[in-house]
């Protein structure tokens, strides 16, 4: 697999203020696993990201992936949290043009195990950003796998600038390559971030 | 290219697996979802969806999501790939894209070689069409591939 490092340009950053964070209502026993800072959402030093903005026409092919690793062998994933907004305007009630997402699970060798495409409006129409819980069927993992969700530009993923763990990658349909998800920051110094996308299941 | 404007209509192919517990594990649907020069514009997104069915035609796998993520292309039809959980088949099976107006698919109208079908609301029906002149019905075939391994 080609190897390359994606400088992702660090600017139209949003101010998060009055972020939401909707609870969603998954059992009780289920494992959440995180590869962000695992801190609380709403004191990360986080920021908004679409893939327009670094890979234009290009973006329909590209999505954010997260790598996680089960933590028993057959584990079931059973829902997907992705932290997300689509703009909607609270004021006027303007809700974006309808367009889908697209969320994969593959697994280690980014095999393709799950897809999912859905409209963007129904999950994301939020007064801010939300972490939204996504259920799909339950899939059995072991091992390393790998969620990516592609938000096509039609919505934007957060992102966390602080405390990178290097699980995060931008996905390169078209090649099957994966990117490391870094920013480039003023004195032209890269920092590794975190897509803000949970696994969750048992 | 051809278009259904029915929603319930979908261009079907039928292949036979190479060997026993063949994964198919992308399909490529010839398509457009057109371009406007004048404005230089794209449509706005609209649904296509792909199945595969079995021999019976019992469902084993179903995709829906927007035809620009596939068939965008300012300079005509393209051979748009759709890359699906691989799906184990043995012997023949179906491969059934709804281009629901938002994609024609495209279509070789002649050497038609009787794999390709209309499926409507659970029944398969041959894919023809009638020469006006001769009132010749002749048999067409969707430019739609099946890959696996």
């Amino acid at each position: 697999m080609k190897k390359m490092i994606l400088l992702i340009s660090a600017f139209c950053f949003l101010t998060l203020m009055g972020m939401a964070v909707a609870q969603s209502n998954a059992n009780q026993n289920m494992t959440v696993l995180t590869q962000d800072s695992g801190a609380n959402i709403t004191k990360m030093n986080l920021n908004l990201y679409s893939v327009g903005q670094d890979w234009g026409i290009n973006a329909f092919s590209v999505g954010e992936a997260v790598k996680f690793t089960a933590p028993k062998p057959d584990w079931k994933l059973k829902q997907i949290r992705v932290l997300g907004w689509n703009g909607f305007n609270e004021t006027t009630l303007a809700v974006p043009s309808p367009s889908d997402f697209l969320i994969e699970v593959r697994d280690e060798k980014l095999n393709l195990l799950y897809r999912l495409a859905d409209t963007q409006n129904a999950y994301f129409t939020l007064p801010a950003p939300g972490l939204i819980a996504i259920d799909i069927p339950a899939l059995a993992l072991t091992g390393v796998f790998y969620i990516i969700f592609y938000d096509r530009s039609t919505m934007r993923i957060g992102v966390e600038l602080d405390n990178g763990t290097g699980n995060s990658y931008q996905y390169n349909s078209m090649y099957g390559e994966l990117i490391p998800a870094e920013f480039k920051i003023d004195n032209n110094e890269s920092i590794k971030v975190n897509w803000v996308i949970r696994a969750v299941g048992e | 290219m051809a278009e259904f404007s029915s929603l319930e209509a979908g261009e079907a192919v039928k292949f036979t697996a190479p060997k026993a517990g063949w994964k198919l594990q992308k399909v490529r649907v010839l398509g457009w979802s057109g371009y406007n020069n004048s404005s230089q514009s794209f449509p706005a997104d609209r649904n296509i969806m792909l199945e595969i069915r079995d021999k019976d035609l019992n469902l084993l796998y179903k995709f829906a999501d927007a035809q620009n993520n596939y068939f965008l292309s300012d300079a005509g039809p393209l051979l748009g790939e759709i890359e699906i959980p691989a799906v184990p088949v043995t012997g023949d099976f179906y491969v059934v894209f709804y281009d629901r107006g938002a994609a024609p698919i495209g279509m070789e109208n002649f050497n038609g070689t009787g794999n390709s079908f209309i499926f409507i609301n659970g029944q398969i029906l041959p894919a023809d069409r009638t020469i006006q002149e001769t009132n010749e019905t002749i048999k067409i075939n969707w430019l739609i591939e099946a890959l696996g391994k």
